[in-house]
């Protein structure tokens, strides 16, 4: 009887020991590979670019926050190829890789910034190579514009505050020549978007932490002396801030998500006069490229628990009139979440990206001028923020 | 034949021992066995082994499956810090552990997910209305005697009607006080030190205050800077090391408290009462993900759990059996984020349960008992968001035993719960805690709902002969995951419209026991398990986008289906020369498909955090005489490949993870009079009275023996190689 457990058990930890040798060790850790992947688009010699056509564009994919997972990728119209995780296989030294939700990607000069909100830091580039060339640490940094060798960051965290509730945003001033930080200024709540416009910054204050009590102005900040200057009321909850060929500023605002309805807005900055806008489609996110804005919203309707999502196209001199969408061939039910929005310059296509669930790899869809979707790619995850670079 | 007469004998007299403390002293001596009767130095170690061999043997009869169990002296062995420490060791389970002595630690059963686990802690669940986690991290094992986990529910059909409620069930069994005769109490005092500056005294009381009645207190205090050097390193598909880089934990400090005191009344055979209060107060940091550029955190959470529980059970008529319990239950949190990266912010809740049950078995025949319960219980979820939810339970099974060839086990629970939000739900906060905080509002829907559930389960045994203990189990059952307050009511991401999830899970098994023994001595056992199951879990709960910038929603979309084998074993042991060993295996194999929706892209893919392969291994290998004992453990765990997020892609690849834990003890009976005995098996029972043994236990405990870098959680990295050192007084 003794023989026969014995034996029985000794089997059994054979067995147990083998399936657990078998199903592998743990080995080093390897640095997150780029993939490869062939688009359906004729390879071209770099010198057939046109100085005004882009080459290539760089996607920053946020990653949900904590994951550490914003990945950059790169759309490349020299060999016809998308990229995904560029930034990884450039940079495997780096620890940690790029960091926690990125926020905000642009190109100055030659070098590519990218906005890493829950890593506290710009990340500069080399934007022909995607290679690491500093860090600028900002805490809860936003978003980037760039004026005269600066750049300029908005952020969630202005001065310490004694109320926990009333924490003030601030911009910040960054000589894009020494990396260093030279001027800041404190503006109003958890500050968005901005631009530089006639020697000020323009900066809309959200106060989404402040949920119900959103503020709804734009600090406007002077150049010269750094100083808040003027602040006015806006629109209830902004987010984006664009300039116009018009020299006229498009303010989108979330709304409270309730009674609010999210609005479309545009601001002569000469008079700081609002342009009545009746009708204005809700806009989440919006290029604008000549006289057109091209724009999708989505919006959550709490009685049929679904989204209402558009896709348009609107005349910016004539805003409510004339309406249409970019996509004319029904794909669009394919896109779940879209969340970025770019249009290329010298063809006019479009390129929109879907973040499905916000916890897996996202889309990148291109769109020809005429809404025909060209091509789908996967992306990292919540693919959002697309910047053009040229030869 | 005699001697296995004689272990019934043992058996049944430990048995009467325990329920009549009068009666021990006279039933120890007369009992045939050395080890009883002639080492009094080792008593109170050998009182629990006894249970573990014998009572427990013969309690488990009432199970008709029988559940993991680890209890008495198998605990004391593993020298865990807290349950969350010893549920790795079972089968089936996955733990979610953030690292360090303070980070939180959850389990799930059967990929099933943490809210379809019940914790009952002396037969009550222990609750969390607002988010359904019970960190099992906080419950300490110093007063604990056993841990069972059934995977259902337990198969004795006298409990609540709660407890027919949950898709797998822990639980804890608080210690109860045991006198030697004529001994008026016990005392053990213990500390804890070792990495991470853990520092950690216990105290212990047990007073007996008549023949039946007693008193029971026992106080902690844990504290640890939770400080601890953690690597990450990478390298380059060509080998060249990409970055290694070292760096100190920071922000997982604890200081903790725990106080717990009851009173007992064994007033007869078959009745007792029991008077219960647990208080635990904690201050924490939250260490946080680690991610680039952010080594450290500055959120602090503090913590206060208080409950008092009260227990009485009876049988009346020999045939009608009878338990109530009741709990009041008061939970305070208070959360705040200093990091002056981030938005402050400070949440506080406060949530209150009040919990009744009663419970009737009646036995009919021999062969057939029915039984019938009622539980009510309220919550309440104040200062954070306002919430309350009436909830009651009514349950009918019975349970038929033929011949013991064949038992069965059915069961119905009718659940019926009711959900307010007074305040229309309206949250008085701004930000939320694992949410990207970016729009979130008030919730302004005023809800007031009822949901009436019925769910069925069906358990069987079959023993094929009396021969051989083998048997062969399946179990069928149904069960629902209620929403959660906060997913109910959670600023602008609740959804006060969800649906329960349910989960539906089959399992058949197979169970073998042979107990057998090594040159005429008793106790060896060899015992295997094997069981599959399958499991489906629809209107799965998911956080769903809306659209917005990170708002989600919380939504009855998920069907996941699970597949599974469960193997353990255990070898116990007793050899020669008053050696023994016990070797004990589990293995893992299971499959958790996402199968929502065919144009996802992780449709098909196995869900977050469930590997395939999970196991693991301990020896346990001693010696011991009369007057002192020692032992070296050895425990293995391995979490095989798994992915951390829904695709089962390269960048969301987590590597295997395995740590061997080491420790060593020794016990000596420091009693001045306790040499001067030892070996005196025939001294006359008036003098061994009056020698109690005091036994002093050192007990050394290497965790992470070779020291891998390794996250449970991915961004929440574990303690390298640590230590432990125990050293503790017991009279």
């Amino acid at each position: 009887m003794l023989d026969k457990s014995i034996k029985r058990s000794l089997l059994l930890c054979m067995i147990a020991s083998a399936v657990l040798l078998l199903t592998s060790c743990r080995s080093d850790e390897i640095t997150y590979p780029s993939e490869y992947e062939v688009l359906p688009m004729e390879p071209r010699e770099l010198s057939s670019f046109a100085p005004n056509e882009p080459i290539g564009m760089y996607l920053l994919n946020e990653g949900n926050m904590g994951s550490n997972k914003a990945t950059i990728d790169y759309l490349d119209f020299c060999n016809g190829c998308y990229i995904r995780n560029i930034y990884g296989e450039r940079n495997p030294n780096v620890i940690k890789e790029l960091g926690d939700v990125g926020n905000d990607i642009q190109i100055y000069g030659n070098r590519l910034y990218a906005v890493i909100n829950c890593s506290h830091k710009v990340e500069v580039m080399d934007a022909r190579t995607c290679r690491r060339i500093g860090q600028v640490d900002i805490p809860n940094c936003r978003y980037i514009c760039f004026h005269e060798g600066k750049a300029y960051v908005s952020s969630y965290v202005g001065p310490i505050s004694i109320d926990p509730n009333a924490q003030l945003g601030a911009v910040f001033e960054v000589d894009t020549a020494t990396l260093e930080i030279t001027r800041k200024v404190t503006v109003g709540y958890q500050p968005e978007e901005l631009i530089v416009n006639n020697e000020h910054i323009y900066v809309v204050n959200s106060g989404g932490y402040r949920a119900p009590d959103y503020d709804s102005t734009m600090s406007i900040i002077s150049l010269k002396d750094f100083r808040q200057v003027q602040k006015i009321p806006v629109c209830l909850n902004p987010h984006r801030l664009r300039k116009d060929q018009y020299n006229h500023l498009w303010i989108t605002s979330r709304g409270d998500h309730k009674e609010v309805q999210p609005q479309l807005i545009c601001l002569s900055p000469a008079t700081n006069s609002q342009l009545p806008i009746a009708n204005a489609p809700a806009v989440s996110e919006m290029v604008i490229f000549g006289d057109s804005m091209y724009y999708y919203g989505s919006h959550w309707n709490e009685q049929t628990m679904s989204n209402t999502i558009t896709y348009g196209v609107l005349n910016i001199q004539y805003p409510t009139s004339n309406i249409r969408s970019f996509i004319t061939d029904k794909t669009e039910k394919n896109i779940k979440i879209p969340y970025g929005i770019q249009v290329n310059p010298y063809n006019g296509d479009i390129y929109i990206t879907d973040a499905k669930n916000y916890v897996s790899s996202g889309q990148l869809h291109c769109y020809s001028r005429e809404g025909k979707r060209k091509w789908s790619v996967r992306t990292g995850d919540i693919p959002a923020h697309m910047c053009f670079i040229y030869r | 034949m005699n001697r296995r007469f004689l272990i019934w004998l043992f058996a049944l007299s430990c048995l009467a021992a325990f329920s009549q403390n009068n009666a021990a002293d006279s039933l120890i001596t007369s009992s045939p066995h050395r080890l009883i009767a002639s080492s009094p130095d080792s008593l109170i170690a050998r009182y629990i082994d006894l249970e573990e061999y014998t009572i427990t043997a013969r309690v488990k009869e009432k199970d008709i499956i029988i559940p993991q169990t680890l209890s008495g002296v198998q605990l004391k062995k593993m020298n865990a810090l807290s349950v969350a420490d010893a549920i790795r060791y079972f089968s089936g389970v996955q733990i979610k552990d953030y690292g360090g002595v303070g980070g939180i630690k959850t389990v799930n059963i059967r990929s099933m997910g943490t809210n379809h686990m019940g914790v009952y802690y002396n037969g009550v669940q222990l609750g969390n209305a607002q988010n359904g986690q019970i960190d099992l991290g906080k419950y300490a094992l110093e007063n604990i005697e056993e841990i069972q986990l059934y995977n259902g529910q337990k198969s004795d059909i006298w409990q609540s009607a709660r407890e027919f409620g949950a898709a797998g069930s822990i639980y804890l069994t608080t210690r109860r006080p045991r006198f030697e005769a004529g001994k008026a109490f016990n005392v053990k005092a213990q500390m804890r030190a070792g990495s991470f500056a853990l520092i950690n005294p216990s105290l212990l009381f047990d007073i007996r205050l008549s023949e039946t009645m007693s008193i029971t207190a026992n106080a902690e205090l844990i504290s640890s800077d939770g400080k601890y050097p953690f690597r990450y390193r990478r390298v380059t598909p060509s080998g060249e090391v990409a970055y290694d880089t070292t760096a100190i934990r920071q922000n997982g400090d604890i200081n903790a408290i725990r106080v717990e005191a009851a009173v007992n009344h064994y007033y007869s055979n078959t009745g007792f009462w029991k008077l219960q209060l647990y208080h635990y107060n904690s201050e924490r940091g939250v260490p946080g993900a680690i991610v680039n550029n952010v080594w450290r955190n500055g959120e602090r959470l503090w913590d206060r759990n208080s409950f008092v529980q009260a227990t009485w059970q009876d049988e009346l008529f020999n045939r009608w059996s009878v338990r109530a319990n009741m709990k009041y239950a008061n939970d305070y949190t208070r959360y705040i984020n200093n990091d002056d990266k981030l938005i402050r912010v400070e949440n506080q809740y406060l949530q209150q349960e009040f919990y009744f049950t009663m419970a009737h078995k009646v036995r009919i025949f021999d062969w057939w008992d029915v039984s019938a319960a009622y539980d009510v219980q309220y919550n309440q979820l104040s200062m954070f968001l306002d919430a309350h939810r009436w909830t009651h339970w009514l349950s009918a099974a019975t349970a038929i035993n033929i011949k013991n060839y064949l038992r069965l086990q059915a069961s119905i629970l009718g659940t019926f719960v009711n959900d307010k939000t007074p305040n229309n739900g309206e949250a008085h906060q701004r930000e939320a805690i694992n949410v990207k905080p970016l729009t979130l509002a008030k919730q302004a829907t005023n809800v007031s709902k009822a949901n009436t559930k019925f769910t069925p389960a069906l358990f069987l045994s079959y023993r094929p002969t009396q021969l051989v203990d083998l048997r062969l189990n399946a179990f069928y059952k149904q069960s629902y995951r209620y929403p959660t307050f906060n997913d109910l009511y959670y600023t602008d991401m609740g959804n006060a419209y969800l649906k329960p999830e349910l989960a539906k899970q089959h399992n058949v098994g197979l169970s073998f026991t042979q107990p057998f023994r090594i040159a005429e001595k008793r106790g060896s056992e060899f015992r295997i398990n094997a069981d599959y199951y399958y499991n489906r879990i629809s209107d799965k709960i998911i956080a769903y986008p809306k659209g917005q910038q990170f708002r989600w929603t919380m939504l009855n979309l998920g069907l996941v289906k699970i597949n599974g084998l469960d193997v353990n074993a255990q070898l116990h042991l007793v050899l020669p020369m008053d050696f023994y060993l016990t070797a004990k295996a589990q293995y893992t194999y299971q499959t958790a498909i996402d199968v929502t929706d065919p144009n996802d892209t992780y449709y098909g893919d196995q869900i977050p955090y469930i590997p395939w392969h999970s196991g693991s291994a301990v020896g346990m290998f001693g010696w011991q005489n009369d007057w002192q004992q020692y032992g070296l453990n050895y425990s293995f765990i391995y979490v095989g490949e798994r992915y951390n997020q829904q695709e089962n892609i390269i960048y969301n690849y987590t590597q295997p993870w395995y740590t061997h834990d080491l420790s060593i003890f020794g016990e000596w009976n420091i009693h001045p009079t306790a040499k001067r005995s030892t070996g005196v098996a025939d001294l006359p029972s008036t003098a061994k009275r009056s020698i109690s043994p005091i036994i002093l236990r050192v007990a050394l405990d290497v965790n992470n023996l070779l020291s891998q870098d390794y996250d449970v959680i991915i961004n929440y990295p574990m303690p390298k190689r640590n230590y432990k050192c125990t050293i503790s007084i017991t009279y």
